[in-house]
């Protein structure tokens, strides 16, 4: 019984993430200016968070080599050339944490120059959450196998 | 000995000779090509000023003959430009190669650049081509 | 002896369904193919042709990584393959093929195929000092190799220059002690192969071990006409775990019973075994678990800061200096600390929390300890696993350009023709990376229990000692998610 219980209760808090996840946001719809600048092997900042929905205008530089600005998920792909500014604009659509890759071969640390592009939903990255709370679940599905066979 | 034994010996000697033949002979291709009376080829690698520049940095060529430069990057995206001679590669990103091919008309010195910025020492990666009689 | 009828569902139910083993011997062109003694030797060569063009492109070709077969082959293919594909199904299976050893192997049996029947080991025979017939070496190893990864992965003569080595060491110990001393205790690759094919879907097993007891001669280990004896220095007719045992196939060429079977099994089949364990691997399951973490981390992360003090001389914003070095010492520090000591320090502690839940005070805190540090086999693997997706998911294209230009010189094999970077289905691979951990975490959790009841097998005592684990495996598998997610 407490376990039914425990499982209608992770079932319906599951149901809840994903209308959550797909609903309409609350906020977000913000223009939001990131000054990002390219060095070996990083961007500064390395983690831009921002809200779904949100207008983000990446404004790039580097202050050593050619470096890419590639976004997972997003059709972003530029190259950034020492001395000039480069400026890409984003609607922050979908959330979740989307890897920055540099996409122009900078040197030897290139395959591992990656930053962040984190969009939040109402404020929480919800992508993270929801498979944190899908962990608890595979935590607590294995717990009460191995505790029903219990042999 | 058996069969099987000189069969794999043989299998053994081909694998290691293979690529390391491979690797000598293109090398001695090279070289040969440098030789051609015809046409002068010149292989050209650009590093960033800071890993030491064009390599090589001076170049002779013979005027009235055919030359063929090849160049690639080594490090970064790095670009051939001779501004007096009207020669320029394009962007070339490392492990590629761009060939430009012409006849040098005139004697003289002739400085060429990296055309596409690549480190802080961009401006400084500078080489001359001297064409003589 | 005539060749039973087998089936494809006893296939498919030994793997999938956890029921029984399935002998993959019993499949005739399997077996003749294992049992010959050239197979071996072709599965090398084709992989010491490889590493060769590997070692020469390191040293001729092109000094930027993403354009070199050693560093794309290496790195990103081979890596790739072992972990996703060839541990979790096949065990030790790369063992079998690896070109490393085979000049001292061929160099003491005198031959490169065959066995001799007038044999002697070309060796001094030496026997391995007993102080380190354990893994330590290759657990220090693997961590010293670990510390410079950033070099080692990034830069293809470093590839080149380490794989060299790895090809003349195995010549000398083979000459003072003989066998497979290097793969048992010194190949970096082999310590953490061995813990994980514990997880592996393939075993080679004894049928009947009564028969081996009973049988005097030994062949599987002192070798007959048929082949040598287990150069593994391990006796085949008593295998009770993958761990040691390399996949040479030389103790199925010479039973003279044919009392070897190759089985499909279900996953996690050794963790249970009781034979073996000690701290040395206990460790190792430490430093895996906790690699997979900071490699991720720093590799996989946006930490700057990080990847400069991996880079040992590096000083940002472009160029090499010893300050570099101000960056790379607590970089050493953090990863030897959390490897060796805060881990186990921290898993430790669980422990305690397990025994005192668990009422019983009878079993031994450094019997759990151990005992309960194999419940982290799983969970480890699979968070390499997870690591490994976007090597190829994001940079598949360079392996394909390393086909076509393996010095990246601009040789074109296919003139001019070149895969431009394309990452697949990037904005996936967290997801991805996270239900890989998943089926990590429910396996350790269920092998945690068992664990637990093998230690406390009466009452509810094992309930209560691994309900601690899982909040260990809980916590550990959050911070992963949050490297994947957060």
């Amino acid at each position: 019984m407490k376990r039914q219980l425990l499982a209608g209760a992770w079932f319906t808090l599951l149901i809840v993430f994903a209308a959550l996840f797909y609903a309409p946001s609350a906020s977000g719809g913000e223009v939001v200016t990131v000054h990002i600048t390219a060095r070996q092997f990083a961007y500064e900042p390395g983690r831009v968070v921002v809200n779904q929905g949100d207008t983000v205008v990446f404004v790039l530089e580097t202050v050593d080599v050619t470096h890419g600005f590639y976004i997972d998920g997003y059709d972003v792909d530029v190259r950034i050339i020492p001395g000039e500014t480069q400026t890409v604009t984003v609607v922050a659509d979908t959330p979740g944490k989307f890897k920055i890759r540099c996409s122009e071969t900078c040197g030897a640390l290139h395959p591992f120059m990656v930053g962040e592009f984190i969009v939040l939903r109402s404020g929480v990255n919800i992508a993270f959450l929801g498979a944190a709370f899908g962990l608890v679940g595979v935590v607590l599905a294995a717990t009460a196998y191995v505790w029903r066979r219990g042999d | 000995m058996n069969q099987t034994e000189w069969a794999a010996l043989a299998l053994l000697v081909a694998v290691l000779l293979v690529p390391s033949a491979s690797i000598y002979g293109y090398d001695l291709w090279l070289d040969a090509q440098k030789l051609d009376e015809e046409v002068q080829v010149v292989w050209i690698t650009g590093w960033a000023a800071e890993n030491g520049g064009w390599s090589p940095s001076e170049i002779t060529l013979r005027k009235g003959v055919p030359a063929k430069l090849i160049i690639t990057s080594a490090d970064v995206t790095h670009g051939f430009h001779v501004p007096d001679l009207g020669l320029d590669s394009g962007p070339i990103a490392p492990g590629h190669k761009a060939v430009i091919e012409f006849v040098p008309e005139e004697t003289g010195t002739f400085t060429f650049r990296c055309s596409v910025f690549c480190s802080e020492g961009h401006q400084s990666m500078v080489g001359k081509i001297t064409v003589v009689e | 002896m005539a060749a039973t009828r087998w089936h494809v569902r006893d296939f498919f139910s030994s793997l999938i369904l956890h029921r029984g083993k399935f002998d993959l011997l019993q499949i005739g062109i399997i077996n003749r193919l294992l049992k010959h003694r050239a197979f071996q030797y072709a599965a090398m060569m084709v992989n010491l042709f490889v590493f060769w063009v590997i070692i020469l492109s390191g040293f001729f070709g092109s000094p930027v990584g993403n354009r070199n077969i050693s560093i794309v082959f290496v790195w990103i293919l081979w890596w790739f393959a072992l972990i996703v594909l060839m541990v979790p199904l096949l065990s030790r299976i790369w063992c079998t093929m690896c070109p490393l050893p085979a000049f001292g192997e061929w160099l003491e049996r005198r031959a490169l195929v065959k066995k001799r029947s007038a044999f002697k080991y070309l060796s001094l025979r030496k026997p391995w000092p007993s102080k380190l017939n354990n893994i330590w070496l290759q657990n220090l190893g693997f961590l010293a190799i670990a510390t410079f990864s950033a070099l080692l992965v990034t830069r293809p003569v470093v590839t080149a220059i380490v794989l060299l080595i790895l090809f003349v060491v195995p010549v000398f110990l083979v000459l003072i002690y003989s066998r497979r001393v290097f793969c048992r205790f010194i190949c970096p690759v082999g310590g953490f192969l061995g813990l994980f094919s514990m997880f592996s879907a393939l075993e080679l097993r004894p049928k009947d071990k009564t028969l081996c007891r009973n049988h005097m001669t030994k062949e599987c280990v002192r070798g007959n006409d048929n082949g040598y004896g287990c150069p593994w220095i391990i006796y085949p007719g008593g295998l009770e775990r993958n761990n040691y045992c390399g996949l040479c196939f030389e103790c199925i060429k010479t039973c003279p019973y044919n009392n070897l079977a190759l089985n499909l099994r279900s996953f996690g089949g050794d963790i249970l075994a009781k034979t073996g364990r000690a701290l040395d691997e206990a460790w190792k399951s430490f430093i895996m678990l906790t690699l997979a973490g900071l490699y991720i981390l720093v590799m996989q992360g946006p930490w700057g800061v990080l990847k400069d003090w991996s880079n040992v001389f590096w000083a940002p914003p472009y160029g090499w200096a010893l300050t570099g070095v101000g960056g790379f010492l607590p970089y050493v520090g953090i990863f030897w600390g959390l490897s060796l000591a805060v881990t186990p320090s921290v898993f430790f502690l669980f422990t305690g929390a397990s025994k005192l839940a668990s009422g019983v005070r009878s079993v031994p805190l450094k019997k759990l300890f151990i005992d309960f540090s194999y419940e982290l086999i799983p969970l480890a693997l699979m968070a390499w696993i997870a690591f490994s997706i976007p090597l190829l998911l994001v940079n598949w294209s360079y392996i394909v350009n390393a086909l076509l230009d393996p010095v990246g010189l601009g040789w074109n094999v296919f003139s001019g023709l070149y895969v431009p970077w394309t990452p697949l289905i990037p904005a996936v691979i967290p997801y991805l990376q996270s239900i890989v951990l998943a089926v990590g975490l429910a396996y350790s959790i269920k092998y945690s229990y068992r664990l637990a009841k093998q230690n406390f097998p009466e009452g509810k005592a094992a309930l209560k000692a691994f309900l601690p684990q899982v909040v260990f495996l809980t916590f550990v598998s959050m911070i992963f998610l949050w490297l994947f997610m957060g």
